[in-house]
């Protein structure tokens, strides 16, 4: 009975991903033991229909076994994800994901509830749920929601939460160093290095309030401590993924850079639409510049893409386009990144507004 | 960190592989070659991003203390500069940058808002002010096919829903803003023409924005559907929509080996026919979860039979 992926199996998995259909087939045959993965679109779909599955196997729990309806729900979800793997080979396929973590959250909470622990308590049990489900699949998005729960369990004040998730980014920045046989536990550092300085930033300027912003022209030193983290870490992970060329770390400065901007906000006392078009401008002109300037591949640096699948990403361009695009009348529209519009009538619909 | 070249040499070996492909992704396994390209991308969509917001909100905040001749002229002169370097681009006959795709964007982007707040100025259509909205669909489509690009046709497409009265934003996503009849009927309207629309690019342009007219107008017809389903008045109408959309979607799929037409298909009626059971059978109760867990079994095992057929189907 094999439980999962053999690393060599999942090294042959990742490697199908970014192959030419016509070698893809051969290869998922011959190396990959049997195992069956969903690319991204399709393993979204059966997360969904997953969760869905549950929670409707729980509204049946509940009308069958009124006491014991999380128990039923959580064992019957396990049980079918564990068949899902074990029999039929599944592997980040989506369904057997969202069965496996959502079975046991069910049970970790049932425990909880029995146990009548504080909430605090029951941040740790969440934590070790995820982290049972993220190690026992390899997906790293529940290892990091896992990181994130053992963080609210700590029950620090929001300076300490902030700079504990700091320090777990750091610790993963440091240890992604190593070479992995398995591409998915690189992966889990990956994740923990993106969303954990941006967790951390949250976690400490939230203290303030998020919304309200700091006038940091006036501001204790402390209060500096967060603009500066979130900048100290930017400085790290721009170095770090320079120079190891690799991605997550660049991806967590850019984050991390962003945050600081967003917290430094009041800092100029110039009007929000006058920073969002300066910022913008300027990061324009960055980009532009570096465009232009890794044309041709500069110390292997290149702004030119290597990849010839860029299908998926496209859509999601298309997607990202349409957002920003004005469709509603300007003086009773809301800026396009806040979304919305108003209840107008369309073409032959009349003007009401 | 992890490196896969230790597989595509054995691939390169056993002549899976050809040489040039192999080589070029040992290279970037080895990362003498690093691509900073998605980055780059994301980083000018932000810019473009916190540029429009800006002047979105310039508009709005400042719409009567603007003189309107100066502001209309500076927001259409800064737009058409951003066209410049695609048109260069384009004359050159270089591979589009990304750099010109996205000053493509913004310039479509500043050109829609300039047009919108000179409407608002002018009243040049009074009741019928959405009308700029079909006109900025024209414009914008006739630079999509001028320049060869993508994210224009996208901005057509969706100027064009706006014509139509679809909102676009988090509050649409919601099936229960989404469920007018009235709103469901445009959807399916919009979604119509954007088909119609294709047809014709099948004939005139090579198909070669196909792909992007099918989601535009597969998503559209699905949301106007799913309105449908969601009233129940409509609903009556609203399934057997739903189950002839979904047929199209998953041929589509079949035909072009596209995946997301799959999802779409299947996902979509998952997830209209669950809001429909979920209703008649009030939900909460046991028929109603029973009848919803069969759907998503159905809907899962449909989606893995499409799936292994797509990926034996590819060539």
């Amino acid at each position: 009975m094999t439980l999962r992926p053999a690393a060599a199996e999942e090294r042959w998995l990742a490697l199908a991903r970014r192959l030419p259909r016509t070698v893809r087939s051969a290869i998922l045959a011959e190396h990959t033991g049997g195992w069956r993965t969903a690319n991204l679109w399709t393993r979204s779909a059966f997360f969904v229909l997953g969760l869905i599955a549950v929670l409707m196997i729980g509204i049946i729990g509940s009308h069958l076994w009124r006491d014991g309806d999380i128990i039923v729900a959580g064992i019957v979800s396990l049980a079918t994800a564990e068949w899902l793997i074990i029999a039929r080979r599944q592997f980040a396929s989506g369904i057997e994901e969202s069965l496996e973590v959502a079975g046991i959250t069910m049970l970790a909470y049932e425990l909880w509830s029995r146990l009548h622990a504080s909430e605090i308590v029951g941040f740790g049990f969440v934590g070790a749920a995820l982290a049972i489900a993220g190690f026992r699949l390899l997906n790293p998005v529940f290892t990091t929601l896992s990181a994130l729960a053992f963080v609210m369990a700590l029950d620090a004040p929001q300076l300490g939460a902030g700079l504990a998730c700091y320090a777990i980014a750091l610790m993963a920045l440091i240890a992604g160093k190593r070479i992995f046989r398995r591409p998915s536990h690189s992966l889990m550092l990956d994740y923990l290095v993106i969303v954990m300085p941006v967790a951390g930033y949250l976690w400490s300027a939230s203290r303030v309030g998020l919304s309200i912003g700091t006038d940091y022209r006036h501001a204790p030193l402390s209060q500096w401590l967060v603009p500066v983290c979130s900048l100290a870490f930017a400085g790290i992970a721009f170095g770090s993924g320079l120079r190891r060329r690799a991605h997550a770390p660049l991806i967590a400065g850019m984050l991390c850079v962003a945050c600081c901007a967003y917290e430094l906000r009041n800092l100029t006392g110039l009007s929000l639409e006058a920073r969002l078009v300066a910022w913008g401008g300027v990061l324009l002109l960055f980009s532009t510049s570096l465009e232009r300037y890794l044309r041709m591949p500069r110390r292997g640096f290149t702004s030119r893409s290597l990849s010839e699948d860029t299908r998926s990403a496209g859509i999601l361009e298309l997607a990202g386009s349409a957002v920003l695009t004005p469709s509603a009348h300007p003086s009773k529209a809301t800026p396009s990144f806040e979304g919305g519009g108003g209840q107008f009538g369309g073409g032959g619909a009349g003007g009401k507004y | 960190m992890y490196s896969l070249e230790e597989e595509l040499s054995e691939l390169r070996a056993a002549g899976a592989l050809d040489e040039a492909s192999a080589s070029r992704m040992i290279a970037i396994e080895r990362r003498t070659v690093f691509s900073l390209y998605e980055e780059l991308r994301v980083a000018l969509y932000a810019a473009v991003a916190l540029v429009v917001t800006g002047v979105g909100i310039l508009v709005k905040e400042h719409l009567d203390r603007i003189g309107p001749i100066t502001f209309i002229l500076a927001l259409a002169l800064t737009g058409a500069a951003c066209y410049v370097p695609a048109i260069r681009e384009r004359a050159r006959a270089t591979p589009r940058s990304a750099v010109a795709e996205y000053l493509l964007l913004l310039g479509a982007l500043l050109v829609s808002a300039d047009l919108g707040y000179a409407e608002s100025q002018f009243h040049w259509f009074g009741a019928n002010w959405s009308r700029h909205l079909l006109i900025l669909a024209a414009l914008h489509a006739f630079t999509a096919y001028a320049l060869e690009s993508r994210l224009i046709l996208s901005v057509a497409l969706t100027s064009l829903a706006g014509w139509f009265g679809i909102e676009r934003g988090p509050g649409s996503i919601a099936i229960w803003h989404f469920g007018t009849s009235a709103l469901s009927v445009r959807a399916l309207l919009c979604a119509a023409v954007i088909l119609l629309w294709r047809a014709i690019d099948q004939r005139m342009n090579a198909a070669r924005f196909n792909e992007i007219f099918e989601h535009f107008a597969a998503n559209l017809a699905f949301w106007g559907a799913l309105g449908w389903c969601s009233d129940a008045h409509d609903r009556v109408f609203g399934v057997p929509v739903l189950l002839a959309l979904a047929w199209v979607s998953i041929r589509t799929a079949l035909r072009s080996g596209t995946e997301q037409f799959a999802v779409y298909g299947v996902g979509y009626t998952a997830l209209g026919l669950s809001i429909v059971a979920g209703q008649i059978l009030q939900l909460p109760s046991l028929s109603g979860a029973v009848a919803v867990l069969v759907i998503v079994l159905a809907a899962t095992f449909v989606l893995r039979h499409l799936h292994e057929t797509l990926k034996e189907a590819q060539p």
